[in-house]
């Protein structure tokens, strides 16, 4: 009798901690995504940085695949007051992830 | 029957045991994996929060540059919110902390240092403050995550030379005795900072030989100075200090050595060195916009010559609307203007410059000014050494100083001759201004000989404002750590010291050595004095023209100099910023250093 309960108990119980491991698996997967969506879209701002955007709008959009995961980058500069200007990258997953934004506010140079 | 009831018993031992284990194995591995997502999550909050500070910082510089040079209240702007329209998009809030030390459990503030040329300390108690700095702490909250950061905005003119026009770099030619290379030219120029150059301006390439009042006339030298500058001058079509090819006069140029003319022909100057940048405007269209030329490349130097060397790099398009208000300033600030309403000595006649002076009356104006009128020249007969009395720190001449005059005589039916009367004496100011409406001219007579007589101009603390051209003839030129402000119209200076400062010539400026550079009787080498400048030159550009002082007849046949921008002749120039107090405010803000505080 005892035996059926130690198999019944394991077999309940069982399932629940395996279970956690797609869990853990999923949070740890989605943790380094971010990770990796912040350091592409860092790198889209340093580079913004350098050769700042010269009018509104999008300027730069590209699909990359960061950690397997599918994204849509997009850059977007909005002037805010003469010679500053707003620029946000936005990283958007394939499917039913949440976007990451990342912003900044930098010079606009306005050749003449 | 006791071994099978142990037996079950220990099979739920065993099981719950395993059951534990399992769990405390995939516990840790949750744990890892969790800890990923956080790390990862703070990692994507840490890198919004910087982008958020950086933004906050770069709100501050715009500010400064739309400032165009009027000073900000940074007690007071830091009270108003950080960005005043609200950035939406930046998906954030910063706040800077005070500057009145820490507060409310944040062991963090921010330090003013904008106006000290000193390192200031932050809650460290360390001097981690550079001098012309602001330390602030930003406190960015993204979501309900708050991070705080320190940053280091420096606000500094940038520029240790300025023209609009050619700057250029060259040593003197020596003048050799007879089985000697006459061509050597020693005492190489040294720029060490960064370097702006503008390109001519259109309207000022003529300049009429008349004496016609209200049109300029050259600057007229002595005839040994005005023989030993027109002996050493750069190489090209036309008798000009300006660009060394003639097809690129709407451009802007930095030379640096190169093609020199000597009484022995043409001459090369090496060694010079340009270390900084080069900075050109974008407000011309012109294609190249500007170019340094570096003089003599692939060609060997002479012994114990070096290459001319340009360390930095060109470019373009660098000037905001603070630094282009400040690159006006020489060429359309009123000098007058800048004489406080209090200033003594504002006399029509004589009456207490006389008393200082000793001034002969009979003097009348001499002929190498420029400024029309009757104005007096007042022979310094004695030394001025001018400091700050109780309310008076500005001291104003009408007329023009100087310790050496060349007098005209007509005698009836004979030739026109020139007597010259020197007295060299020196010029000194002490925590105090002097503003000379109209020329200054310093000689030093006894050509070092005198050792009781080192300076000829010098200034400590002090501000000299010459309303007119500003001419040392073998003199010499010393300020202490205090500095001096030198502000005039024209500047042809042959002299020798070290001055720290800053100068500002609203036209064009020409710096040589002090005395000639040959050999003594011996055959040793022996090089000019030479003039280092610590601080900052800043220059106009408009064109000047010298020319031989025989006699106030002006021949139009005789040869002049054309000198256009900064001429530097065996001549050293670093950039210090203690001495551009007065400028920085015309610098861009830049972020130094930025790091998040634990």
């Amino acid at each position: 009798m005892e035996l059926v309960v130690a198999l019944f108990l394991l077999s309940l119980s069982l399932p629940m901690l395996l279970n956690l491991v797609p869990g853990g698996r999923m949070a740890q997967r989605s943790g380094e995504n971010l990770q990796a969506a912040a350091a592409y879209a860092e790198g889209w701002l340093e580079a913004a940085r350098e050769s700042p955007p010269t009018t509104d709008g999008v300027d730069r959009r590209q699909r990359v695949v960061l950690n397997g995961v599918p994204y849509v980058a997009e850059r977007e500069a909005t002037l805010v007051a003469p010679g500053l200007q707003d620029v946000v990258v936005t990283m958007t997953p394939a499917g039913r992830g949440k976007p990451f934004r990342l912003a900044t506010r930098m010079k606009r140079n306005v050749r003449p | 029957m006791r071994g099978r009831a142990a037996y079950r018993g220990a099979a739920i031992v065993t099981v719950l045991a395993v059951s534990a284990l399992l769990l405390l194995a995939l516990l840790a591995m949750v744990s890892v994996c969790l800890q990923d997502l956080r790390f990862g999550s703070s990692f994507a909050l840490n890198v919004q929060s910087e982008e958020l500070a950086r933004a906050a910082c770069c709100q501050f510089a715009q500010e400064v540059e739309q400032s165009q040079g009027r000073p900000i209240d940074w007690v007071e702007r830091l009270k108003q919110p950080v960005f005043p329209d609200g950035a939406s998009r930046l998906g954030g809030s910063v706040r800077v902390l005070s500057f009145r030390g820490a507060s409310s459990g944040i062991p963090y503030y921010s330090v003013d240092n904008l106006n000290s040329e000193l390192p200031a300390s932050d809650w460290t108690g360390s001097l981690r403050v550079p001098p012309f700095t602001l330390g602030l702490v930003l406190e960015t909250t993204v979501g309900n995550h708050k991070s705080y950061y320190r940053a280091l905005l420096q606000q500094r003119w940038p520029y240790v030379a300025v023209s609009q026009g050619t700057i250029s770099l060259m040593g003197t030619p020596r003048m050799a005795s007879p089985g000697q290379d006459p061509r050597l030219v020693v005492s190489p120029s040294q720029v060490n900072g960064n370097v702006f150059c503008l390109p001519y301006a259109e309207n000022t390439q003529q300049i009429p030989i008349s004496d016609s009042p209200g049109r300029p006339m050259p600057v007229r030298l002595p005839d040994n100075v005005f023989t030993q500058i027109i002996s050493s001058r750069p190489a090209g079509e036309d008798v000009l200090f300006g660009p060394v090819d003639s097809g690129y006069k709407k451009g802007a140029e930095v030379a640096v050595g190169g093609e020199i003319v000597t009484t022995g022909g043409i001459a090369k100057s090496f060694g010079n060195q340009l270390r900084g940048r080069v900075d050109f405007n974008t407000t011309l269209q012109e294609d190249p916009y500007g170019r340094v030329e570096v003089g003599g490349q692939g060609e060997a130097p002479p012994t114990g010559f070096g290459p001319n060397q340009f360390t930095g790099r060109a470019r373009n398009g660098r000037s905001g609307p603070t630094l282009q208000k400040a690159m006006e300033f020489p060429a359309t600030t009123d000098l007058t203007e800048l004489v406080p309403a209090e200033a003594p000595f504002q006399t029509q006649g004589t009456t207490s410059v006389a008393r200082m002076t000793n001034a002969p009356a009979n003097y009348r104006y001499p002929p190498f000014t420029f400024s029309p009128g009757d104005q007096k020249f007042y022979l310094m007969e004695n030394d001025w050494s001018l400091a700050s009395a109780p309310g008076t720190s500005f001291y104003y001449l009408k007329g023009s100083l100087g310790n050496r005059y060349a007098e005209v005589l007509r005698p009836p039916g004979g030739p026109v001759t020139t007597v010259e009367h020197k007295t060299g004496r020196g010029l000194s100011l002490r925590d105090c201004g002097l503003f000379i409406d109209g020329d200054l001219e310093l000689a030093d007579i006894s050509n070092g000989q005198d050792s009781q007589r080192t300076t000829s101009l010098g200034g400590v603390n002090s501000t000299l404002i010459v309303n007119g051209t500003l001419i040392l003839t073998n003199a010499s030129l010393d300020a202490l750590d205090q500095g001096m402000v030198l502000l005039c119209r024209r500047l042809v200076m042959k002299a020798s010291g070290n001055f720290r400062g800053l100068i500002v010539v609203q036209e064009s400026a020409l710096i040589f050595p002090r005395g000639v550079a040959g050999e003594d009787d011996l055959g040793n080498p022996v090089a000019p004095a030479c003039l280092s400048i610590d601080g900052a030159i800043l220059c106009g550009g408009g064109p000047i023209s010298l020319a031989r002082y025989v006699s106030d007849e002006l021949n139009p046949t005789d040869e002049q100099i054309k000198v256009h921008g900064l001429n530097l002749w065996s001549t050293a120039l670093n950039y210090d910023p203690r001495y551009l107090k007065s400028l920085h405010r015309y610098g861009e803000m830049r972020l130094l250093h930025l790091e998040r505080l634990p």
